[in-house]
């Protein structure tokens, strides 16, 4: 498939655009939960999706940004990104993605241990380090990041999966296939340095798995 | 037994009213929401201040207690955080 780096970057904001609006939902409905029982998980829920949500808004923008700054240049089926050698470019370049990813890591470390009920503050402590780090790491190595959050991704899923033997139900088997399928996107997301296919195929494998995401979400709101 | 949270009593009371066609004697909410005279007490001026019953005098002695429409709109609220509770295993 031969697509432009403005078709490919317009595809990549409107996907991570869809993705934050269905995350910042969840989060503002489990925030309204809290407002009602008090509990403190749905605070810390809430607060982890809000920072997933954060990451890809603050990646739109970045990418936004980079783009109207940049040569574009589309060599047979693969897509090369020439920055101009801005100094601001670069930098926002870096920082961006160093949010991205920090933010990324720490709300799906945060999902996971509300799912595990870890209540203890040391280990919250140092799973955020470690996600920084994480995120340190893989500015010079990409796939670390892909590779960490797809390894936290498969934990959850692993929750959600023990939650639907439990109470089996269609919303609690759609929330663990959502989490299934970006756990696969990451995957593919971890191989687009040799196949830059891998990540459009990632994309659309992502938007898919927070759309199940949605769907689950929507249902619980028509319940009457 | 598992002890019911603050939120299951109260659904459970909101219930027991909505069952009982939208108004019920104190003493049979008791009765119907398993709960002691102390309790009731102290959930029924929880539900009152929320606004989601309220009392109404059906002569000087005797008052029923009424679902407002914020207690059923809490009802279903309920039902959906129940959803939610158990979609993501919370």
């Amino acid at each position: 498939m031969h697509m432009t780096l403005d078709q490919v970057t317009f595809m990549g904001c409107a996907f991570e655009a869809i993705m934050a609006l269905v995350l910042l939902a969840i989060s503002f409905y489990s925030y309204s939960i809290f407002k009602i029982t008090r509990e403190k998980s749905y605070k810390w829920f809430s607060a982890s999706f809000a920072l997933i949500a954060m990451s890809f808004i603050g990646r739109v923008i970045m990418q936004f940004v980079i783009h109207t700054n940049s040569l574009r240049k589309t060599v047979s089926d693969v897509v090369v990104l020439t920055l101009k050698h801005n100094g601001a470019s670069d930098i926002l370049w870096h920082y961006g993605l160093f949010s991205y990813r920090t933010l990324m890591l720490l709300g799906l470390i945060g999902i996971f241990l509300i799912l595990t009920k870890s209540k203890e503050k040391k280990s919250w402590i140092l799973l955020g380090y470690l996600a920084i780090m994480t995120a340190v790491v893989s500015m010079r190595q990409m796939y670390v990041f892909d590779l960490t959050a797809a390894a936290i991704i498969l934990l959850i899923f692993a929750q959600f999966a023990k939650n639907y033997m439990r109470r089996p139900s269609k919303r609690s088997l759609g929330v663990a296939l959502a989490f299934l399928i970006i756990f696969f996107s990451h995957i593919s997301f971890i191989f687009m340095n040799f196949d830059y296919s891998m990540f459009v195929a990632g994309k659309i494998i992502q938007l898919l798995g927070y759309l199940t995401l949605l769907a689950v979400y929507v249902g619980i709101l028509l319940r009457r | 037994m598992v002890r019911r949270t603050r939120l299951e009593v109260l659904n459970d009371m909101l219930v027991a009213i909505q069952k009982a066609g939208g108004h019920i004697k104190p003493t049979h909410l008791m009765y119907k929401a398993n709960l002691s005279h102390k309790l009731l007490n102290i959930y029924l001026g929880d539900l009152l201040s929320r606004k989601m019953v309220s009392e109404v005098m059906v002569d000087k002695t005797h008052k029923n207690i009424e679902l407002t429409d914020r207690g059923s709109e809490f009802l279903v609220k309920f039902r959906q955080i129940k959803q939610f509770q158990d979609s993501f295993g919370l």
